[in-house]
């Protein structure tokens, strides 16, 4: 057998017939410059998100933090509902799982690495993404279609600070707050939920998971939902930005700030895991 | 007030392409202060582009734009522009009227609220339009939109107002209300205008000036 067909290139070759090193090396090269590219234009918005901070006293800072509240109350305590039963959800999975498997006395470890750390983050990833990732690039593009981000800049209101800002800290500050509600939800929660299902369960009280949460795994928690709500929000502006000139566009480019933002965020969160 | 010989906004052999495609083509004029300038265009094409381009919102393939003396940068960095953009005007759809229109007083100056009040109070006054203070842009018809953009435009007594396609859709009363507007906003700020027309309007008097451009590039110039 040659094994070199089950290789990529091997594969490469199998499917055109004829290998072209220079066609791959153009086809990886391109899509690197791609990426970077992307990644670069994601910083350069995070920059101006950072440029425009100083900038938002008086007045303007009045109009800003208003729009902020705004965005915060939409993607924030809007979203507690969702939260509140996939929380509960992913916590009862985890509790019932573990306690069939595992001694009791680990329960807490499990509640503290397992829901705080991993799972919780993740879940308000995908919440924000499907919530708030969407709406705000469907937003920002129909305010560029619709001329309402000329107007702005006509009125000399840079969109840094009108549009980017108050949507990049509404989504942080919402995904931290979500965060900790999220976590003693799915604790509590869960831990009611699987006493309910699952005979296995240690009887202690609910609260004690909380109290044994390891200050270390919030910190680590804490830190991924920061950097989600980030890349979230930049990614979901960014593209909205470059919807071109046809409403058809719309789906195309929230489509594709749903599947970034993912990967984003997955790639983010194992990151910071095995760093953190 | 009649215009004045002071030159506000001049564009120097201004193109425009949008990728193999030519949308003006050394195109020249100037905007005078206190001015009314109408630019119609043969085929439409390029209208919006012209705008953008004076206005900063786009930055031309060749040529340039001189505003006060100065080359204007790709954004205007005061409020001393204000533009009626093409369909609803660029109006926020989630602000009131009277948000929209208050919005680059509350932004740029520390006016109080009563005095944001007043001053939204007077220009919806000159637009004619006080009856929609409280209306969302949406509620409103299109007449309706762009009058309210217009006293948007007319908030910060800007130097100069672009308007695109000053007529689209008007019924006779907007129609008339639009020029009222654009006469009473020049004698009382001393606003200078550069509007779109279509080709079909008959009444070109009420302009100081009307360009004509055609195949994207400056045909005649009547004064």
């Amino acid at each position: 057998m040659d094994l070199r067909a089950f290789s990529f290139f091997g594969a490469m070759r199998a499917r055109s017939g004829n290998f072209d090193a220079l066609e791959w090396v153009t086809h990886v090269g391109g899509r690197l410059i791609g990426v970077s590219a992307y990644l670069t234009e994601l910083v350069g918005l995070f920059g101006m998100t950072l440029r425009a901070t100083p900038r938002l006293r008086g007045p303007r800072g009045r109009v800003v933090a208003n729009i902020s509240l705004l965005q915060l109350f939409y993607t924030g305590f809007e979203a507690v509902l969702p939260v509140t039963i996939g929380a509960i959800a992913l916590g009862l999975l985890v509790l019932s799982i573990s306690a069939d498997y595992l001694p009791a006395d680990y329960l807490q470890g499990v509640a503290s690495v397992v829901i705080v750390r991993e799972v919780v983050p993740l879940l308000i990833a995908f919440l924000l993404i499907g919530r708030s990732g969407t709406a705000i690039t469907i937003d920002v593009a129909n305010m560029k279609l619709n001329d309402e981000l000329s107007a702005l800049e006509v009125m000399a209101i840079p969109i840094a600070e009108f549009v980017l800002f108050p949507r990049v800290v509404g989504v942080v500050l919402a995904s931290v707050f979500l965060q900790f509600y999220a976590q003693i939800a799915a604790l509590v929660g869960g831990y009611w939920g699987a006493a309910l299902v699952d005979l296995h369960m240690p009887s202690y009280p609910a609260w004690d998971l909380v109290a044994g949460i390891d200050p270390a795994d919030v910190f680590v928690s804490t830190v991924k939902v920061v950097l989600f709500g980030l890349v979230i929000a930049l990614t979901a502006v960014q593209h909205g930005l470059h919807v071109g000139r046809s409403r058809r566009e719309i789906p195309i480019v929230t489509s594709r700030a749903v599947v970034r933002s993912l990967l984003l965020c997955f790639v983010l969160n194992t990151v910071v895991s095995l760093a953190l | 007030m009649s215009t004045s010989d002071e030159p506000l906004l001049e564009l120097h052999r201004v193109s425009f392409r949008d990728g193999e495609t030519a949308i003006l083509t050394e195109v020249s004029l100037t905007v005078f202060a206190r001015e009314i300038l109408g630019v119609v265009f043969q085929q439409g094409i390029g209208k919006t582009a012209l705008l953008h381009l004076a206005a900063g919102l786009l930055e031309p393939s060749a040529g340039e734009v001189v505003y006060r003396g100065e080359r204007i940068a790709k954004r205007p960095a005061s409020p001393t522009l204000g533009m009626v953009f093409e369909d609803d005007g660029g109006l926020l759809p989630n602000l009131t009227v009277f948000e929209n229109i208050a919005l680059p007083l509350r932004y740029h100056t520390r006016a109080s609220e009563p005095e944001v009040r007043a001053k939204v109070s007077e220009v919806l006054s000159v637009a004619g339009v006080q009856e929609v203070a409280d209306k969302h842009p949406w509620q409103l018809t299109r007449d309706r939109q762009r009058l309210a953009a217009l006293a948007r435009a007319l908030i910060t007594e800007p130097d100069l107002v672009f308007v695109d396609d000053l007529y689209q859709g008007a019924d006779a009363e907007a129609y008339g209300q639009m020029r009222e507007t654009i006469l009473l906003a020049r004698e009382a700020y001393g606003t200078a205008f550069l509007l779109v027309l279509e080709s079909s309007a008959e009444d070109f008097d009420f302009c100081d000036r009307i360009c004509l451009i055609d195949h994207g590039a400056v045909l005649e110039l009547t004064r």
